[in-house]
C-alpha cells in the first residue's frame, strides 16, 4: 500500500488539482455558460503567486505561509473574472465560449511578453510546495461550500437559469447577475486552481495552463456529471486514473483506447457518471413500490 | 381601473405585423378571455403583456405604469406572472423545486447567504419550502412534491405551472392556453382552480382556443384576428357575433390571404371548427 502510495500520490494530487479546475467549468455549465476562462484566471493567480514565492526565495527570506498565496490567488481570479464578465456575458451561448477560449489564448501572449515577470517562453521557478493534506483540506472545504451551494437559492436560480433563461427572468430572475455571480465566483475557483496547480508542478510555463488543461476541466465536469458537484471530482479522477491503469498493458497506445473509453462512458452515461436526476427518480420508484407492497 | 391597457400596440416581425394597432384593456379584478383563430397573435400579445418581447410601437400599461422602460425580470416585481403554451419546464428539477424558484423574487438573503451555512438561510429555506408546499397544495398537487416535473402527467405540469407563476404573487396572472390538450373534466377542473385564484382578488387574463371554456369563465372577451382587434364585450354577445363567426369559420381570412399570401406562404392556417360549439 505505501509504495503504491509513493508511485501514485502525485496523480492525485494532480486529479484533484484538476478536480477543482473542473468544478470552476461546472459552475459556467450550470449557469448555462460554457466557460474556459477559469483556466486564464487561474494562470493570472499562478503567475502573481509564483512570482511572489520567488522573490521572497531571491533575497533569502522566508516564504509567505500557503494561506496567503492562496488568498491572493481567488483575489486575482475572481478581479478578473468580474472585470472580464461585463464585456464577455453580453455574447450569446457559443460566442461566449469562443471568447473565453480567446482569453486562454491571450493569457498565454500576455505570459510571454511580460517576460520580465513571467520568465517569457524559459519560464518562472515556483520555490514553493503544496502538501496533499493542504490540496485534500482545500477540496474538502470547497466541496462543503458546493454542497449549500446545491439546494440555496442562489443554486436554484442557478438550475433555472440554465433550463429555462426566459421563465427565470418572467420569474423576476435577473438572469445576468445570476450569470456574472457564477463566472466571478469561477474565477476565483480559478485562482484557487491556478495556485494550487502552480505549486505542484513548481515550474511555470505559459503552456502550463493553457487551452489542453482547459478542455481537460470541462471533459472531467462533462465526463463526471455536471449536474452535481461531486460529479466534476469524480470526473477529474477518473480522467487521471483511466490513462494510469491503462499504461503497463498498452504502454504508449493507452491514448487511444483512452478517447476510446471516454467516448463510450458519454454515449452510456449522456448527463454524466453522476447524474442525481436519475438517483432521484430511481429512489422514487423504489418507496412507491414498496408502498404498493 | 384597469389592470392591463394595450395603447394601439404593434409588433412587427419582418413584413408581419403579428399584432396590429391593437387597443385592447383588462378591468381590475376580472377574468378576461383573448381569444382569436390560429395565428391572431394571441401569443404575441401575452409576450408583450409579460415583458418577454417589446412592441415595435405603441405602449403598453401594467397597474397605470406605462412599461415601455421596463427590464423583462421587472414586471414580475411590478406583478404579472405568466404560463407558457409549451408549458417550458425545468428539467430535473422537482415539482416543489419549481415553485420554489417561482418563490426567488420574496427571498431576502443574499449571493453570500448561499455558500456557507448559517441560520438566516436554513430559516429562509425551511420558511420558502414551507410556502411552497402550501401552493403545492392549493393546486392540488402536494402528493407529487418529490417527483420530478418533466415526469408527471399533462393536466398536473398544467397545474404546477400555474402554481409556479402564483408563487411570484402576482396580481395579474396571463394564462397561455392553460387547458391546451385536456379533456372536458380536466378544463373544468382548471376553470374552478382559476376562480378560486380570482376570488383572491387576481385579475386573469386567458388566451384560449377552448370556446366553451372561455364563455363558462370569462367576464369579457377580446376576440382579435390578424393581429387587430375583432371584437370586444361579454361573452354571450361576442360569440354570437357574426363577425366573430366569420372569422373563426376563415371567411376574412380569404380575403386577407391574398394579400398576405407571399407572407404566410407555406404557414397552413387551421380553422378549429370543431372547438367551435354554439
Amino acid at each position: 500500500m505505501s509504495q503504491f502510495w509513493d508511485i501514485y500520490s502525485i496523480n492525485f494530487e494532480f486529479a484533484l488539482v484538476l478536480g477543482i479546475f473542473a468544478l470552476s467549468a461546472y459552475l459556467g455549465l450550470w449557469s448555462g455558460v460554457l466557460s474556459l476562462a477559469p483556466i486564464a484566471f487561474g494562470a493570472g493567480a499562478a503567475y502573481v503567486s509564483a512570482r511572489l514565492a520567488y522573490d521572497k526565495a531571491m533575497i533569502g527570506e522566508a516564504n509567505y505561509p500557503l494561506m496567503t498565496h492562496l488568498i491572493v490567488g481567488m483575489v486575482i481570479g475572481g478581479l478578473l473574472a468580474w472585470v472580464t464578465s461585463f464585456p464577455l456575458l453580453r455574447l450569446g451561448s457559443h460566442y461566449l465560449a469562443l471568447a473565453t477560449i480567446t482569453l486562454v489564448l491571450i493569457a498565454r501572449v500576455i505570459a510571454l511578453n511580460l517576460d520580465k515577470y513571467t520568465g517569457g517562453t524559459v519560464g518562472i521557478i515556483v520555490p514553493r510546495q503544496i502538501r496533499f493534506w493542504h490540496i485534500l483540506v482545500i477540496v474538502g472545504l470547497v466541496s462543503l461550500v458546493f454542497a449549500c451551494l446545491r439546494k440555496s437559492r442562489f443554486g436554484f436560480a442557478m438550475d433555472a437559469v440554465r433550463e429555462q433563461p426566459e421563465v427565470a427572468t418572467s420569474l423576476g430572475i435577473n438572469v445576468q447577475r445570476i450569470r456574472r455571480y457564477a463566472f466571478t465566483f469561477a474565477g476565483v475557483l480559478g485562482g484557487l486552481a491556478g495556485v494550487m496547480q502552480a505549486q505542484l508542478v513548481q515550474y511555470l510555463v505559459p503552456e502550463t495552463m493553457y487551452v489542453e488543461l482547459a478542455f481537460i476541466a470541462i471533459a472531467s465536469a462533462v465526463l463526471g456529471g455536471a449536474y452535481i458537484w461531486i460529479g466534476p471530482i469524480i470526473g477529474a479522477l477518473l480522467y487521471t486514473a483511466i490513462p494510469e491503469v491503462l499504461e503497463p498493458y498498452l504502454g504508449p497506445s493507452k491514448n487511444i483506447v483512452n478517447g476510446a473509453l471516454l467516448v463510450i462512458i458519454m454515449v452510456f452515461r449522456q448527463r454524466g457518471v453522476v447524474d442525481p436526476v436519475q438517483f432521484r427518480n430511481m429512489m422514487m420508484r423504489r418507496t412507491s413500490r414498496r408502498a404498493e407492497a | 381601473m384597469k389592470v392591463l391597457d394595450f395603447l394601439s400596440v404593434t409588433r412587427q416581425f419582418g413584413g408581419l405585423s403579428a399584432v396590429n394597432e391593437l387597443s385592447f384593456s383588462v378591468p381590475a379584478g376580472a377574468i378576461a378571455g383573448l381569444v382569436g383563430p390560429n395565428g391572431a397573435g394571441k401569443t404575441t400579445a401575452i409576450n408583450l403583456a409579460s415583458g418577454l418581447d417589446r412592441p415595435t410601437s405603441g405602449s403598453i400599461c401594467i397597474f397605470g405604469k406605462d412599461t415601455t422602460q421596463l427590464k423583462g425580470r421587472e414586471f414580475a416585481r411590478l406583478g404579472v406572472a405568466r404560463t407558457y403554451q409549451n408549458m417550458k419546464m425545468f428539467k430535473g428539477m422537482s415539482t416543489l423545486e419549481h415553485v420554489i424558484v417561482g418563490l426567488d423574487l420574496h427571498r431576502k438573503t443574499t449571493f453570500f447567504h448561499s455558500l456557507v451555512p448559517n441560520p438566516i438561510d436554513r430559516e429562509e429555506r425551511a420558511a420558502i419550502r414551507a410556502e411552497a408546499m402550501n401552493l403545492l397544495k392549493v393546486m392540488s398537487i402536494d402528493q407529487f412534491a418529490d417527483f420530478e416535473a418533466v415526469t408527471l402527467p399533462y393536466g398536473l405540469q398544467r397545474r404546477l405551472e400555474i402554481a409556479r407563476a402564483m408563487a411570484t404573487k402576482p396580481k395579474l396572472l396571463l394564462l397561455d392556453e392553460p387547458t391546451a390538450g385536456m379533456n372536458q373534466k380536466e378544463s373544468a377542473e382548471i376553470g374552478e382552480v382559476l376562480r378560486e385564484l380570482h376570488a383572491k382578488g387576481i385579475s386573469i387574463l386567458v388566451v384560449e382556443h377552448n370556446i366553451k371554456f372561455v364563455s363558462d369563465l370569462c367576464d369579457v372577451v377580446t376576440v382579435i384576428n390578424f393581429g387587430e382587434l375583432l371584437m370586444t364585450g361579454i361573452p354571450s354577445e361576442v360569440f354570437n357575433s357574426q363577425t366573430v363567426r366569420d372569422a373563426y369559420l376563415g371567411k376574412q381570412r380569404d380575403e386577407r390571404l391574398a394579400t398576405f399570401s407571399n407572407l404566410r406562404r407555406g404557414r397552413e392556417r387551421s380553422v378549429d371548427i370543431g372547438q367551435f360549439s354554439t
